[in-house]
């Protein structure tokens, strides 16, 4: 009998074990999923009673070199230094004609690029705002996803052409395929950019599905050349800050290990772990890094070395790994986006009251330095109901 | 979920609970991270039933879930954490002696995941090389050199077993 028909045969007849999951509890696990979902809101509303009482740092006095922001937002008193934060009003982002399903990605610093992304299938389309008028991106691949989106507006994200994918830049209205070193490389899990151009990602040789011989891979400003960085096995990139330092983090046999900023020499400067706690670092902004620290969102200071938790930790029994994201995003204020299942915005560990309609739920993408925020509402079945912006 | 969108998933997973189950078996070799993939892939498709519903193949679609949620635990930051304050709770793979008892089982744990993957897509989940490699995200050549690897070993490892079974067989004949 040759193998392939005997391995067949062989899966068959496996005596698996019995399972302890049930329909019921599925459905208990995906209710009480959703419910969290619907519940952010509810839950800004009881942080905000104590966010006010504490002063919120300048976001118009951090930006430095930032274009000027928006007058109806530098007017607005939640950006000076001692205001409270919110309630963020919601303004509906148009999206481009016959498009459906488009969520937003990411937003600029300054507030005046966003990019998202619609799906046909399972490929996106990719879509860029500007001054909030939405266009489709051109599509030059099977799928073309866009991830993040600098102060230039300089696109960078994701085009797959199985078995090919790359790492693109799109500007002044052209892709460049951004070359991996000889070789079948696997890049993941996003591309992010600095204000100069600067490019980062990780790449994994194809094949190895555990990032195991994983390097990182940097193309300078208009580069299509990747150069590695020298960093220590297991190190992986999430974030490249202005001036250039990387942001990420080591791992030991596949588990988050430390959260650590290098130099592109490889320098590494390695964050404050109290307690021989494990984490990442997954963003910088100006003197903050976001990040997770045990099951927590972390935030760091990178003048102080101070680190604060912005939640609580998820219990290691939940059944659906729900509960707060990790921080996946930083502004120059140190406000704190946290990640999937639960987009949130923290400042100071309290979410920020964005304002929805009743029986929808926000669903926060990025925030910008001047307090632009993006996300997408979301009803009570936690369907997509559009792109929104909340302004703070 | 609307209670209609409800009862169409509740459906779906009654009739294809067992099948997955044991996909996530053959890939995890382990029954309580087996249980982990099928709970968090079906929670999330759950939560993006009405999206997943509407796939021109559901059944690829929610094996491509699994698959990479198997995967991808190496990629996703958060997932790590968790998984890392996790394991020390539980038991290592090798004290379930219930998984011992299966040659097959203990031969495919010792593959890489990517070769466990491949073969049980392959040959569990009957899926061509070109949709395996959809699936995976790589090319097929990737697939048929994993493929290739993977069964050459799991045949020295069942061959190296096989005369203990047969002798007890033998014996019990």
């Amino acid at each position: 009998m040759d193998d392939e028909q005997e391995l067949r045969n062989r899966m068959e007849a496996v005596d698996a074990p019995s399972s302890r999951i049930e329909i019921d509890a599925l459905l208990q696990a995906g209710r009480r999923r959703a419910f969290r979902r619907r519940s952010v809101r509810a839950a800004g509303g009881v942080g905000l009673a104590t966010a006010v009482l504490l002063a919120v740092p300048s976001i118009l006095n951090a930006t430095g070199a930032s274009p000027a922001p928006r007058e109806d937002v530098a007017g607005a008193s939640p950006t000076t230094s001692d205001g409270p934060v919110g309630p963020c009003q919601m303004t509906e982002l148009p999206v481009p004609p016959g498009m459906s399903g488009v969520e937003v990605e990411a937003v600029d610093p300054t507030g005046r690029y966003i990019v998202g992304n619609s799906t046909v299938g399972q490929n996106f389309r990719p879509v860029l705002w500007v001054d909030e008028k939405p266009s489709a991106l051109p599509v030059i691949a099977t799928s073309v996803q866009v991830t993040a989106v600098n102060a230039s507006g300089v696109v960078v994200g994701l085009a797959h052409d199985l078995p090919d994918e790359y790492v693109f830049r799109y500007e002044n209205g052209a892709y460049t395929r951004l070359r991996t070193p000889p070789g079948e490389w696997h890049v993941y899990p996003t591309p992010a950019i600095n204000a100069a151009g600067d490019i980062v990602i990780n790449a994994e040789p194809r094949g190895k599905a555990e990032g195991e011989d994983s390097i990182v891979l940097l193309w300078k400003a208009g580069s299509t050349t990747a150069t590695q960085v020298p960093l220590p096995t297991e190190a992986n990139v999430y974030d490249i800050t202005d001036d250039g330092t990387l942001v990420g983090g080591t791992y030991e046999k596949g588990y988050a290990a430390a959260a650590y900023t290098w130099d592109q020499s490889g320098k590494p400067r390695k964050l404050e772990m109290p307690g021989g706690e494990k984490g990442i670092a997954r963003a910088a902004r100006g003197e903050w890094v976001t990040g997770s620290l045990s099951l927590a969102p972390a935030r760091w200071n990178l003048r102080t070395g101070e680190v604060t938790k912005l939640g609580p930790p998820l219990p290691p029994d939940a059944l659906d790994k729900d509960g707060p994201g990790p921080g996946v995003q930083v502004n120059a204020s140190g406000w704190v986006v946290t990640g999937s299942p639960r987009g949130s915005l923290l400042r100071e560990g309290d979410p920020i009251d964005l304002v929805v309609p009743a029986g929808q739920a926000s669903d926060v993408k990025g925030v910008s330095d001047t307090g632009l925020v993006v996300g997408q509402a979301r009803d009570k079945n936690h369907s997509i109901l559009g792109p929104r912006t909340w302004r703070c | 979920m609307r209670p209609e969108a409800e009862r169409e998933y509740v459906e779906y997973v009654r009739v294809r609970l067992p099948r997955l189950h044991r996909m996530a078996y053959l890939l995890c070799a382990d029954r309580f991270q087996a249980d982990d993939i099928v709970q968090t892939t079906l929670t999330a498709l759950y939560v993006d039933w009405k999206r997943a519903s509407g796939a021109d193949n559901l059944d690829a679609y929610v094996h491509r879930l699994m698959v990479r949620r198997f995967l991808d635990e190496r990629r996703r930051p958060w997932s790590r954490v968790v998984l890392s304050d996790r394991v020390p709770e539980r038991p290592t793979p090798a004290d379930h002696g219930v998984e011992e008892r299966d040659a097959l089982v203990a031969g495919l744990r010792l593959l890489p995941k990517g070769q466990r993957a491949v073969l049980v897509l392959r040959f569990f989940g009957d899926l061509s090389v070109e949709a395996t490699a959809e699936v995976l995200g790589c090319s097929p050549g990737n697939v048929k050199s994993q493929c290739s690897r993977g069964l050459a070993t799991l045949r020295e490892v069942l061959q190296t077993r096989e005369p203990v079974t047969t002798a007890r067989e033998a014996k019990e004949a």
